[in-house]
């Protein structure tokens, strides 16, 4: 399986090697296209390489993604998409941020879910890290996020 | 952290080490083509404009594991991997300031608000600073000096409280980093786009590095890229106004230096490559 997901690694490497040489070489003017010819070129010959090392099973391969790990990380991967691609833009960072760290935590944190105790100390958790980030970052060094509809 | 689980994650409990400083020291000149590699890497990083201590230090770990004879406990803490890294970090400070003094180039932040506390009190930076101001160059170099003196006592005393960062729990750490990720990639530039592409790399480089890919070469593409996209083309066009791009990039000095080292390099991962796939094989026909 290791090999397969190596393959298929390398497979997307070059793939996106071919698309950015030729996106690189069918714009104009060319002079101000050098650089990312050249560097598309280089990069097309090793992803090239590096796929045939792939296939021919030369290549040293990663200890992979198992069908348990996919499923463990699936649910935080997916919090952090709808985070990142939606929630901090759309309701605002620290909202957003106080949510997130809060279903996260809620997911991933080993303390029984079946227990009020525990689910005080995430509600404390969240709130202590969200406070200290607004005050570091908004009120103390002013720094501009996202503060769409709530705060 | 995510891929670990709910239940893994509480298991596993990260335990501090401690040793004695000297036992420290020892270790660190144990480890001396490492320090030497991170030390020299980082000294010649500095001296390059726009570039920052990650690049030395990335550059360095990479350079120390194609040497060393343990590449496989690269990544776990090893303190090959953590000496090279963190002294390229430390080498390239003294370094970065070469370009601001002597040609009003700050290459990093810091040197930016140097290079601006210089101009506010009507120093210029390169002859000028030189020929009339000796003293600020002076005091510059010498607090670089004293300020290495004093960073040690206080690192050696710091330290201790910032291992207790990896005691944190999983579920707690997994949370902060992420959200930490999206502030620092987003306030940057003031841009959604630097986060979504922070989001779509990340990812990305979660699998491709599980399925036995380096994410060192795209740190360093993304980082180095546009220095050396605008610096190419600085040079191609004093190349085309001069000698033209084939002798200014390929001859002189430095140039064949540069390059016999980028050779060199190549050479010697490949050469290593097929020294340990000989032994590989070897030990299999063996077996």
């Amino acid at each position: 399986m290791n090999r397969s997901q190596h393959v298929i690694g390398s497979g997307l490497v070059f793939a996106v090697g071919i698309w950015v040489t030729w996106i690189s070489f069918t714009q104009q003017p060319a002079e101000a296209f050098l650089f990312p010819r050249l560097i598309a070129s280089v990069f097309v010959v090793l992803a090239g390489w590096t796929f045939g090392k792939a296939v021919l099973g030369l290549s040293k391969v990663g200890t992979g993604v198992s069908r348990a790990m996919f499923i463990n990380m699936a649910p935080g991967m997916v919090v952090a998409l709808i985070y990142v691609f939606w929630a901090a833009k759309t309701l605002g960072f620290y909202t957003a941020t106080a949510i997130g760290f809060f279903i996260l935590l809620s997911i991933y944190d080993p303390a029984p879910h079946s227990e009020a105790k525990s689910w005080i100390r995430r509600v404390i958790v969240t709130a202590v890290f969200v406070a200290v980030m607004y005050g570091l970052f908004a009120l103390l060094l002013n720094v501009y996020t996202p503060r769409e509809i709530l705060f | 952290m995510f891929a670990k689980g709910r239940r893994d994650a509480g298991a596993e409990v990260i335990e501090v080490q401690k040793h004695s400083i000297f036992a420290a020291i020892t270790e660190l000149f144990r480890q001396s083509r490492a320090l030497s590699i991170g030390t020299i890497t980082g000294s010649i990083i500095g001296l390059i404009p726009g570039v920052g201590g990650q690049i030395a230090g990335l550059v360095a770990y990479d350079q120390t594991k194609k040497f060393s004879p343990n590449k496989d406990k690269f990544g776990t803490g090893h303190s090959e991997g953590v000496i090279a890294a963190e002294s390229a970090n430390n080498a390239m400070v003294g370094p970065s300031l070469v370009p601001l003094l002597t040609l009003s180039i700050p290459g990093s932040p810091t040197a930016a608000v140097l290079l601006g506390g210089l101009l506010i009190h009507g120093i210029f930076p390169g002859s000028d600073l030189f020929d009339n101001h000796p003293d600020v160059a002076w005091t510059f170099i010498n607090s670089m000096l004293i300020g290495q003196v004093l960073m040690c006592i206080f690192g050696l005393y710091v330290a201790g409280l910032a291992a207790r960062v990896a005691q944190v729990p999983q579920s707690v750490m997994a949370a902060i980093v992420l959200a930490l990720s999206v502030f620092g990639a987003y306030s940057v530039q003031n841009s959604m786009g630097d986060v979504y592409v922070m989001a779509c790399l990340g990812i990305s480089m979660f699998f491709l590095e599980r399925f036995g890919f380096s994410a060192a070469p795209l740190v360093l593409g993304l980082i180095l890229g546009p220095i050396a996209e605008a610096n190419f083309i600085q040079g191609s066009m004093i190349a085309d106004a001069t000698v033209g791009k084939g002798i200014y990039f390929m001859t002189g000095g430095l140039n064949l230096f540069l390059i016999a080292v980028v050779l060199a390099s190549i050479a010697y991962s490949v050469w290593m490559e097929l020294r340990s796939r000989r032994y590989t094989t070897k030990e299999e026909a063996q077996a």
